[in-house]
């Protein structure tokens, strides 16, 4: 192969290297993660809930289903780590908290997790942005965070 | 160096068997970009309802996704490799096998369609289950890729007995380049097959009530990625082998193209989970490997860039360019009488956004921001969107044009197309990645919500970028106005050639190109690295699938209740 070409080959590798040196520094140390893979024992819910942990923190328990989450307002407290639990009652949605990292899936049969942290006070639309029937557009439900 | 055409006539059989599998999908694809600008004005709100000249939102993405990204790409591939075969290595394909695969392919398409037009199939080009479809749509899927199966399974023999005539030679590139990317189609749409033939039809007819829904997704997802390789690679094998002709100058280096064809072929597959990022159910672990891994894949698209450039600044410097970007100028941008130089070129203006908006996607958590918003419909439609569609448009009416005899009629409107279209893309696609940023989703018909200014629902910061898109959207549509116009010019005028004699002008290599012993002309060694890597990959991804607690029956999209009742 020419000089030239196993020149761009070892740049391309080596930039790609570096990006995703990158990632994993935003992982390791900033918590910048993609969601846990929760032990199998973790069984899916169907009813929303919000739960208060002795030392104060915040746990949300959502179930999206055919076309409302649940619970579907919800108040938080600015700057502080809330625990978020998702499970789909019936197909697959989405879970996105606008302007924030959490962005999960509903999966049936499945719970997933992810810790959010909002810094403005303010409401925050969580969109369903996983197509899952006729009303799938109307499927939205919001954090408050004061 | 031969000075005259050496043309391949193609059997009568065969020659009819090509214009359906050009022409038909090109019909389709009337529909399917109908409803993409459709889509468009929905989102933003400039239609607010639920369905529009009797096609719905949902229905009509479904139709979108299903005819420009799998009916019409796959129908070009094996089109295009029909036509690469019979070429390069001077040999008819078997006319009853050839009649197999069309008429195959020809009947899964129609037996798709008709539950699709009917609305018992909205459940988008990705199918996700629980939401269920008619299972005349699975079953017609399962024939469209079944078919081109046999297509591959009949250039077989032709290749046994051109390597027995010519033991000294490696396979031409463009063959080799169409036979990895027939290898990667077969591997990936194995679980594709398994998800299909062993849930979804046994589900959607009710011999099941229920199924894994983690493992559907992710038999989707290992087929789901390298199908966009299966897109992309037969534009690679014109980028590599017509375009530096046509340009007027040679591919840069033989060797590397091949190369890059391997690369794809041990990369392509072991990456569908970065499609799974925001999913329970896997280690972050093995997440992260399918995003190494994916890093990996763009180490081909990166020579490929590179050698392409290469090839042009040559092409430019014989056209007389002086300095170092003077070979720019001197490219035959607008030559009617070389229109593929044209669509390469604009889809590969394309391109060097799509492959780094690419990479973002892949980037484990960065993908965070972007999942399931409008960033990567943004990305994918300069991708698919770009250059896999621009060549296929291209492509596709040289192919009929050299089948009918037909000369292309419009010339300077055919090469206006692929420009327009670009265009179009660098309004769309941009928008809809803005818009993703502020947490547009996908896939949503938002005018009936987000974009309606009396729903409670209303994100104002939402229409400026809906809006731009609608304009991309618009301009993008103009341009296939056009195409079809010159379909039509062309199909209205007489032959003037004389029917199905092919030919693909081919670019030499300027740096020598393999030996039968080199490493890149040897396609073994890499196959096996390939299915090594596939099983490391999806070894544990699939054991921790087979963990889900619960199964789920079946729903349909419009209605919260299960249409089958589980048995607990």
């Amino acid at each position: 192969m020419d000089r030239v070409e196993k020149i761009t080959l070892m740049m391309a590798s080596g930039l790609l290297g570096l990006f995703f040196l990158a990632l994993l520094a935003a992982a390791k140390l900033q918590g910048i993660n993609v969601p846990p893979c929760l032990p199998p024992d973790v069984k899916p819910f169907s009813e929303g809930r919000v739960d208060t942990l002795p030392d104060g923190r915040r746990q949300l328990f959502y179930v999206a289903r055919m076309w409302r989450f649940e619970p579907e307002v919800v108040e938080v407290p600015v700057n502080k780590p809330v625990d978020i639990f998702l499970s789909a009652a019936d197909v697959t949605h989405g879970f996105y908290v606008s302007w924030t990292n959490t962005n999960l899936m509903a999966i049936p049969g499945t719970v997933n997790a992810y810790t959010l942290k909002l810094e403005k006070p303010g409401v925050y639309p969580i969109i369903c942005h996983e197509y899952c029937g006729s009303a799938h557009q109307n499927m939205v439900a919001y954090l408050v965070a004061k | 160096m031969t000075s005259t055409r050496e043309t391949f006539q193609v059997a009568p059989l065969s020659r009819t068997l090509m214009i359906i599998e050009v022409t038909l999908p090109i019909i389709l694809v009337v529909l399917g970009i109908y409803h993409g600008f459709m889509q468009t004005l929905y989102r933003a709100g400039v239609i607010q309802s639920s369905s529009f000249a009797g096609l719905n939102y949902y229905q009509g993405l479904t139709l979108h996704g299903v005819i420009n990204a799998v009916v019409l790409t796959t129908f070009f591939g094996v089109a295009f490799g029909n036509a690469v075969m019979q070429f390069y290595l001077r040999r008819p394909l078997i006319g009853w096998v050839h009649a197999t695969s069309t008429g195959m392919m020809v009947v899964g398409t129609l037996i798709a369609a008709v539950p699709m037009l009917l609305g018992l199939a909205d459940v988008l080009y990705t199918f996700y289950p629980p939401l269920k479809a008619h299972p005349a749509f699975y079953i017609g899927a399962t024939l469209l890729v079944v078919g081109s199966w046999v297509a591959f399974a009949g250039w077989i023999p032709l290749l046994r007995s051109w390597m027995q005539e010519n033991p000294g030679r490696p396979l031409p590139l463009a063959v080799m380049g169409m036979l990895v990317t027939f290898i990667i189609w077969f591997l990936c749409t194995i679980p594709l097959a398994i998800e299909v033939l062993f849930m979804l039809i046994p589900w959607s007819l009710g011999w099941v009530d229920s199924i894994n829904i983690p493992m559907a997704r992710t038999l989707f997802w290992f087929f789901g990625h390298p199908l966009v390789y299966f897109w992309l690679l037969p534009a690679y094998v014109i980028y590599y082998t017509i375009l530096p002709k046509e340009a007027g100058g040679k591919l840069y280096s033989a060797y590397a193209a091949r190369l890059a064809f391997l690369l794809f072929l041990i990369f392509s597959i072991p990456v569908g989970l970065h499609h799974q990022y925001t999913e329970p159910g896997f280690d972050r672990f093995w997440k992260g490997v399918h995003a190494l891994l994916t890093f990996g894949v763009a180490i081909p698209s990166f020579m490929t860039a590179f050698t392409l450039a290469a090839s042009l600044e040559y092409a430019g410097v014989r056209r007389g360019a002086k300095g170092l970007f003077g070979w720019i100028g001197r490219l035959p941008w607008f030559d009617g009488e070389r229109p593929l130089v044209a669509y390469s070129l604009a889809g590969l203006l394309i391109f060097i956004m799509g492959g780094l908006t690419g990479l973002v996607n892949a980037s484990y958590n960065l993908n965070q921001t972007i999942h399931n918003t409008g960033f990567i419909s943004g990305h994918f439609h300069m991708t698919v969107g770009g250059p896999v569609f621009l060549i296929i448009l291209g492509m596709s009416l040289e192919l009929f044009s050299q089948l009918t005899g037909k000369p292309i009629r419009g010339r300077g409107w055919n090469v206006a197309v692929p420009y327009l279209w670009m265009m179009g893309i660098y309004l769309f696609s941009p928008a809809m990645m803005v818009g993703g940023l502020l947490g547009q989703p996908r896939r949503t018909n938002m005018g009936l919500s987000y974009l309606d200014p009396s729903s409670p629902h209303f994100r104002l910061d939402w229409v400026v970028t809906s809006y731009l898109a609608a304009i991309g959207g618009a301009v993008m549509f103009l341009a296939f106005l056009i195409y079809i116009g010159v379909w039509i010019a062309t199909i209205a005028a007489p032959a003037q050639q004389s029917a199905g004699e092919l030919y693909f002008s081919t670019a030499e290599s300027l740096h020598p190109d393999a030996t039968t012993t080199s490493i890149v002309a040897r396609l073994r060694p890499w196959l096996a690295i390939a299915i090594i890597l596939i099983l490391v990959s999806y070894w544990m991804p699939l054991q921790q699938a087979l963990r889900t607690p619960e199964n789920a029956p079946p729903y349909s999209p419009d209605n919260p209740t299960p249409l089958v009742q589980v048995r607990k």
